[in-house]
């Protein structure tokens, strides 16, 4: 064993590189998971905004038109001074500024609308629009009411209880919506890594073994060849399986039980899937990399490229159709959409749409393989 | 006494171009065999021929008897072989390589730890074990090169231009160091294009010229194939065209070739010839300054029987 043997001492001796990305790969993993995680679920939250409010009017519309804003935004005093007034609002302390006059009620009731608040807000902004357009609202709310011959108490009530009313928003083209598992976001970004960690673990070291003095020192022994290929693809197996060990570790880490349901052992398998295509990816790779400077553009090339491509980096939806299609060459993509498969389903007997994902990512494993195959072949020929 | 390598009528040919052209050479048990030739005049074709490494067109090669083929891993455990390149891993240690090396052929792990110790020893690398390749210098590289070949102990050496740019301190202790390895039972095929280096461990030389053996022999015998017996060499100012005819009218000798100053009479064996040329000086009364007297070299030889010095197509 002794190839088998080498081979973990040429990875040991790359070992910091490794771990160094591993580290960095981790990190990135768990913090965009977390990020995207976080934004999923607060996406459609209302907005607060801080409103300065002095209510000098004695009627009940003045009263009801405060305790409506004061249910979504955050209510303050008015900062004394009008240069403090404008630092309050230049240093965003505060978004509006908001006097309701004190014959505000009766005015509106006699239907003087014109000039009935003095609100001041950084001319354009989105919260001056978002203030004006929530105090309208209210406001023609309640007018309804009064047309329709209401109180005014009753008018401000209503249309209080009215404004409450949110509307429910639901992504169109975005069947996931927000609620993914934590499993679900870390699991997206291990296309990347893998085939990054296998470039740059595999590939050195068959760099070094199909060095061309070496590979023929190594014809000249007494091992059979067969048994030096078995021993640097045993050395590949142990390496792949490692790095994905380390990889489940972390996500049961991360990610709880997850690991210990349905999904999370199909999503296991869809990354121990492809990791074996990308030790493929990577052993096709090395056939056309002179040196390890190219190894590294190529671990850049092939890591990226299948990220971006395969919706890892660009969520698919908000690719284009023709962008999906070319997708569909890169088994990134094959992975992202079992990974998203697997969210929908509650047993192993409803995967069958992520049974056909894997085996598109096993058809891209044998189509590198093959090709790394020809290419080395055709290698040692031109020798 | 056998034969150890047999090669007999060996074609090989990258397209157009014959590297080996009907090649025929065997090497016998015991013998420092020394394969000379230019750069480019098939000596590590026959080698990779030898090893199996190449597939040739036409021809035989038996080692130890038997038809040598890629799988013939039975053979191959008796072959040491170094490489023209230095094929080490630049990620171990001098030790590591060694070991890695001998452990393509040593399974025992005892036995082979004892062989690792005397290869390092007998390659003068011991105070350089925890060494990675890239912290040597070209000699001890060199050195390392040859440990990783023989530390299994193997009865036939194979090695292809071991000294190729070696500071002559290193290319000493290696030469020395085969000729032990011969002394200790082992065969040993040399290649090189230097041709003292050969001469000076070789029994027996084949002399190559475009995949061709022309000349194959000890160096004595080698150089008995050729004209040339003696080459003398005298400075002497304002020689006339007819001292020159005069000169090689004299007893054995062949071809007179003056050039600036400095004469060049070949003669072709016979003895006494420094006398009679320096007797037909004194007649002549014609000074001279230094001289000496040569006998032929493998450079020589091959320059009669190719045309052109080996040193040059070497370069």
């Amino acid at each position: 064993m002794q190839l088998f043997k080498v081979f973990f001492k040429i990875l040991n001796k790359n070992k910091g590189q490794l771990i160094m990305y591993t580290a960095i790969y981790l990190s990135l993993t768990l913090l965009m998971s977390g990020v995207m995680k976080e934004q999923a679920e607060e996406e459609f939250t209302g907005i607060s905004l801080e409103i300065a409010l002095e209510n000098r009017d004695q009627g009940e519309l003045g009263a009801a038109l405060e305790e409506y804003l004061g249910e979504s935004h955050k209510i303050k005093e008015i900062p004394e001074g009008t240069e403090a007034l404008k630092d309050a609002i230049y240093y965003g302390e505060i978004d509006y500024v908001l006097v309701i006059p004190e014959d505000f009620s009766e005015k509106f009731a006699a239907g003087d609308r014109e000039r009935l608040l003095d609100g001041t807000a950084v001319p354009g902004s989105s919260s001056s629009y978002l203030a004006e357009y929530d105090m309208e609202s209210f406001l023609k709310t309640a007018d309804m009411y009064l047309s329709a011959g209401f109180e005014m108490k009753d008018a401000g009530d209503f249309a209080m209880e009215d404004m409450k009313e949110k509307g429910k928003v639901e992504f169109l083209n975005q069947e996931k919506g927000p609620s993914f598992s934590r499993g679900y976001y870390f699991f997206h970004f291990i296309p990347y890594v893998f085939v990054t960690m296998m470039i740059l673990g595999v590939g050195v070291v068959i760099k070094t073994f199909q060095n061309k003095d070496l590979s023929a020192r190594n014809k000249c022994s007494a091992v059979p060849y067969l048994q030096q290929s078995l021993q640097i693809l045993l050395g590949c197996l142990v390496y792949m399986l490692a790095v994905f060990a380390v990889f489940m570790v972390m996500a049961g880490c991360n990610t709880g039980n997850y690991l210990f349901t349905a999904q999370g052992i199909l999503s296991a398998i869809n990354a121990l899937l492809f990791a074996v295509c990308a030790l493929c990816v990577s052993w096709f790779a090395v056939q056309f990399a002179d040196n390890t400077a190219v190894l590294n553009a190529m671990s850049n090339v092939f890591g990226l490229g299948f990220s971006f491509l395969g919706g890892v980096f660009v969520p698919l939806d908000v690719m284009g159709e023709t962008s999906r299609k070319i997708a569909r060459f890169v088994p990134s993509y094959w992975y992202v959409i079992a990974n998203e498969e697997i969210q929908k389903v509650s047993g192993f007997s409803e995967a069958g749409a992520i049974y056909k994902s894997y085996l598109a990512v096993v058809m891209f494993s044998l189509a590198f393989f093959s090709a790394g195959l020809l290419a080395n072949r055709m290698k040692m020929r031109g020798r | 006494m056998g034969t150890v390598i047999e090669i007999d009528n060996l074609v090989k040919r990258y397209k157009e171009l014959i590297a080996l052209d009907h090649l025929k050479l065997t090497v016998e048990e015991g013998e420092i065999f020394g394969l000379l030739g230019p750069n480019g005049s098939g000596k590590t074709t026959a080698i990779n021929c030898i090893l199996a490494l190449l597939y040739f067109d036409k021809g035989s090669v038996k080692v130890f008897g038997e038809e040598i083929q890629p799988n013939s891993y039975e053979i191959k455990k008796k072959i040491g072989v170094v490489l023209q390149n230095v094929a080490v891993f630049e990620e171990l240690t001098v030790q590591e390589n060694i070991d890695y090396f001998c452990g393509l052929y040593i399974g025992d792990k005892k036995l082979r730890k004892q062989y690792v110790e005397e290869a390092t020893v007998f390659s003068g690398l011991e105070d350089f074990r925890k060494f990675y390749p890239k912290k040597l210098s070209g000699g001890l590289l060199r050195r390392l090169n040859i440990a990783c070949g023989i530390a299994h102990k193997p009865k036939l050496i194979i090695m292809d231009e071991p000294t190729v740019a070696v500071d002559p301190q290193s290319r000493n202790r290696i030469l020395e160091g085969i000729q032990e390895l011969n002394r200790k039972g082992a065969t040993v095929i040399y290649t090189s294009h230097y041709m003292e280096e050969v001469e000076q461990i070789c029994s027996r030389i084949a002399i190559l010229d475009k995949g061709r053996c022309v000349a194959f022999g000890t160096s004595e015998e080698l150089k008995g194939m050729i004209k040339t017996g003696e080459k003398i060499h005298l400075e002497a100012a304002g020689l006339l065209p007819f001292h020159l005819e005069e000169i090689k009218e004299l007893r054995h000798v062949y071809k007179v070739d003056y050039r600036e100053g400095m004469l060049e009479i070949r003669c072709s064996g016979g003895k006494h010839n420094l006398v009679h040329i320096l007797d037909y000086f004194g007649k002549r009364e014609i000074g001279f300054g230094r001289v000496y007297s040569e006998l032929p070299t493998l450079n020589d030889v091959f320059l009669e029987i190719t045309g052109k010095e080996l040193r040059d197509s070497a370069e």
